[in-house]
């Protein structure tokens, strides 16, 4: 966990300077898109360039929103955003999202920024609620999309990302010492589970 | 959790190493943590949590347009950072609970652990990542 100095620092007097790498003829996938950080990435990179840009959103009427107001104040043109559906609680969902993906003629940059956040105790994938969309979901997608990351990278000859949006809290985390064989399963049970710990 | 996942999939996946003879167009994977922001994620939050949260977050909290910019410098940084996490735009050493014997025991079990479940999830997953 960061010192309260160094939390003050990164929240108060550190100058996060704009991203200035370019984008450009580049294909990027960015879950979690239809608000908040993902929106704003994504519009970070159609100004940088991009010339397909997928926001991949839960409620599609949400992201299309999104995707109106990034193409009105970046007055791109229209044809590079596109909104795709994808629930990465449910597999088919994922599923359809991959192979969708798969399709397309190439992908530089996938961005897993979908996640969840809460402090009720709920289950999903066998386990606690967070750790499934936030883990087991995200891998879900992710690993998937791996072929065609290389694909590309083999295609164009050039470095495509996967990068995780995640916390500094993660050394918070209180990793079980006796889970069992099945640490999934510990944490299905919510005697085991205090919500406040769930930053993974 | 989440780390211990993203570093065993990166050791698995175009590894940083000196073999030449490896792939010689790699990928890069990374994570960050993009600050403390203002976001909808804590949006399902009730009652007094929310009033503290909201609290602290009106005190505390950068615009998620400045957490972005870092989403954005991390999805377009070098190999360097392939495996690594990175925090206020730079790359981060990670806590010794990660790096220690321990700590990459614990990597190998919640990639185990994680693999038995995506492959329940969704039967042959996990040859997207075995077929270097």
């Amino acid at each position: 966990m960061p010192s309260f100095g160094n939390f003050i620092h990164t929240q108060f007097i550190l100058k996060i300077p704009q991203p200035t790498t370019s984008f450009a003829s580049k294909t990027v996938i960015i879950t979690g898109a239809s608000s908040g950080l993902g929106k704003e990435a994504a519009k970070h990179i159609v100004r940088l360039g991009a010339s397909k840009v997928i926001l991949g959103c839960r409620n599609t009427s949400k992201g299309n929103k999104a995707k109106l107001e990034i193409e009105s104040s970046l007055r791109c043109r229209p044809g590079i955003i596109e909104v795709w559906e994808v629930d990465i609680e449910s597999p088919p969902s994922v599923k359809e999202f991959v192979d969708q993906a798969n399709k397309l003629p190439r992908l530089d940059v996938l961005i897993n920024n979908a996640g969840i956040q809460t402090i009720k105790y709920q289950v999903a994938y066998g386990t606690e609620r967070t750790i499934a969309v936030n883990v087991i979901g995200t891998f879900l997608l992710a690993l998937q999309l791996i072929p065609k990351l290389q694909e590309t990278a083999k295609a164009y000859g050039v470095t495509p990302h996967m990068t995780f949006v995640g916390s500094a809290l993660y050394d918070m985390a209180k990793y079980p010492e006796k889970h069992g064989d099945d640490i999934f399963a510990w944490f299905g049970d919510k005697t085991h589970v205090n919500m406040m710990d769930q930053n993974q | 959790m989440l780390l211990d996942a993203i570093i065993k999939l990166a050791s698995i996946i175009d590894p940083i190493t000196n073999d030449k003879s490896r792939d010689s167009h790699p990928i890069v994977i990374n994570s960050l943590d993009p600050c403390f922001c203002k976001t909808g994620l804590a949006g399902a939050l009730t009652g007094g949590y929310k009033v503290v949260f909201k609290l602290f977050e009106f005190i505390f909290a950068r615009p998620a347009e400045e957490g972005s910019r870092l989403v954005v410098t991390a999805a377009s940084a070098g190999r360097q950072t392939h495996g690594g996490y990175m925090r206020a735009g730079a790359l981060q050493k990670y806590a010794p609970f990660i790096t220690s014997e321990d700590g990459v025991k614990q990597s190998d079990h919640v990639w185990e652990q994680l693999g038995r479940k995506l492959e329940q999830l969704q039967p042959g997953i996990l040859a997207n990542v075995n077929t270097v």
